[in-house]
């Protein structure tokens, strides 16, 4: 290709891309109407790692603090006695999975299951459903589907 | 160009032919001469060295040339088909896109009529949004299988089906987007190892969360996702 050939297919290439921008937007309406229920009472039900029942972890404070990072809550709270507008129920359970490798270890899996609804102070369900995840330790599990809970709660955005 | 590719084609479609004699020649078989004698040959006159030559001799310049005359140029068998070493090439592409910034490295490699690509852009947001100030907003991943319909030395055109990942970490580590996308894209060689590319993708399908062809305020844009880029390829 000669060069004057070449500098016409660059130039071309430019003209035609100068105004072809496309938009591209990532978008999150929200599940739940955030203006409507700006505020949330967070209570999560949890089991104890069998294996060490001295190790108590309070999941509700930690889903909150998710919620207080990531949702689009104005307010998140664990305290019963302040007003909300949404109470979030999670009840979480563990099942423990052991399985055999190749090498004859025996491996052992976590599998969380967090069940959720998001009901008005008078019991109305405004959301509800079920998240699931698999790690490696028993306080994982939990965590992990909890960030999944919370993942349902992101704050509506468009970018 | 078109010499190398009848060579090209004469090498894949039959790779057997630089060893058949050419007409006029004789097969080693038919070789009287070629059969080992241990009596002393009397050296034969010209005119039947011409119409019958031994082994040895038919690997030797012709007779004319020995009486001066210019050798006839002789197409010397490649090494290796060109395309082998050209099946790969390298890139970096600049996505055409309102209020972001999307770059990145990009892969291919194949043969001819097939050819898989494979794409990661970062992601940058330049128009701040009230969700987002601005900055990295994620990674594009794109895998894709394409068909050439074209594919000369100069230009490649190519039409393939695969997939966009959006792993926006810039918002949160789980959030993920997806579309399933259909794409064509042109290759022009400016030389022998640098060339230019122009990839035009929609999706025909896509998460919740993606959308192509839609502004933030929700105003109905162009759906065609236009990328440029420069490629490199062995030499």
């Amino acid at each position: 290709m000669s060069r004057i050939g070449r500098r016409a297919l660059l130039a071309s290439l430019i003209a035609l891309g100068a105004p072809a921008c496309a938009p591209l937007t990532f978008s999150n309406d929200g599940e739940i109407d955030f203006e409507k229920y700006p505020s949330a009472f967070v209570s999560v039900l949890a089991p104890v790692d069998p294996e060490d029942n001295s190790l108590f972890t309070d999941y509700s404070a930690y889903l909150a603090g998710e919620l207080r990072r990531d949702s689009g809550f104005e307010l998140v709270t664990t305290d019963a006695s302040r007003p909300a507008s949404l109470v979030l129920e999670v009840d979480v359970a563990v099942d423990v999975e052991t399985t055999t490798d190749s090498d004859g270890r025996t491996v052992t899996r976590y599998h969380g299951i967090a069940d959720f609804r998001a009901l008005t102070p008078a019991g109305g369900l405004v959301l509800g459903g079920s998240e699931e995840d698999t790690s490696d330790t028993f306080g994982e599990a939990i965590e992990d589907v909890l960030d999944e809970v919370a993942l349902r709660f992101f704050a509506p955005y468009r970018i | 160009m078109r010499g190398s590719l009848l060579l090209s084609l004469g090498l894949v479609c039959a790779p057997a032919g630089a060893e058949e004699p050419t007409e006029g020649e004789a097969l080693p078989e038919q070789l009287p001469a070629s059969e080992p004698s241990e009596e002393p040959v009397p050296e034969p006159p010209a005119v039947e060295l011409e119409s019958t030559p031994t082994p040895a001799a038919a690997s030797e310049p012709s007779w004319d040339s020995r009486d001066g005359a210019e050798p006839e140029p002789v197409e010397a068998p490649a090494e290796t088909p060109p395309e082998l070493h050209r099946n790969l090439a390298l890139g970096a592409q600049w996505f055409l896109v309102e209020g972001k910034l999307m770059l990145g490295p990009t892969l291919r490699g194949g043969h001819r009529w097939f050819w898989v690509h494979a794409e990661t852009s970062f992601v940058f947001v330049t128009k701040a949004a009230d969700a987002f100030g601005g900055g990295l907003l994620g990674s594009e991943l794109g895998i894709a299988a394409a068909l050439s319909p074209i594919h000369t030395e100069q230009v490649e055109l190519m039409l393939g089906l695969g997939g966009d990942f959006y792993w926006l970490y810039g918002l949160h580590g789980d959030l993920w987007e997806a579309a399933l996308s259909t794409r064509a894209s042109g290759h022009f060689w400016l030389s022998r190892s640098i060339g230019v590319f122009g990839a035009l993708r929609v999706y025909p399908a896509a998460s919740r969360g993606l959308e192509l062809g839609t502004r933030r305020s929700g105003e109905a844009g162009m759906p065609l996702l236009l990328s440029l880029g420069l490629e490199w390829r062995p030499g």
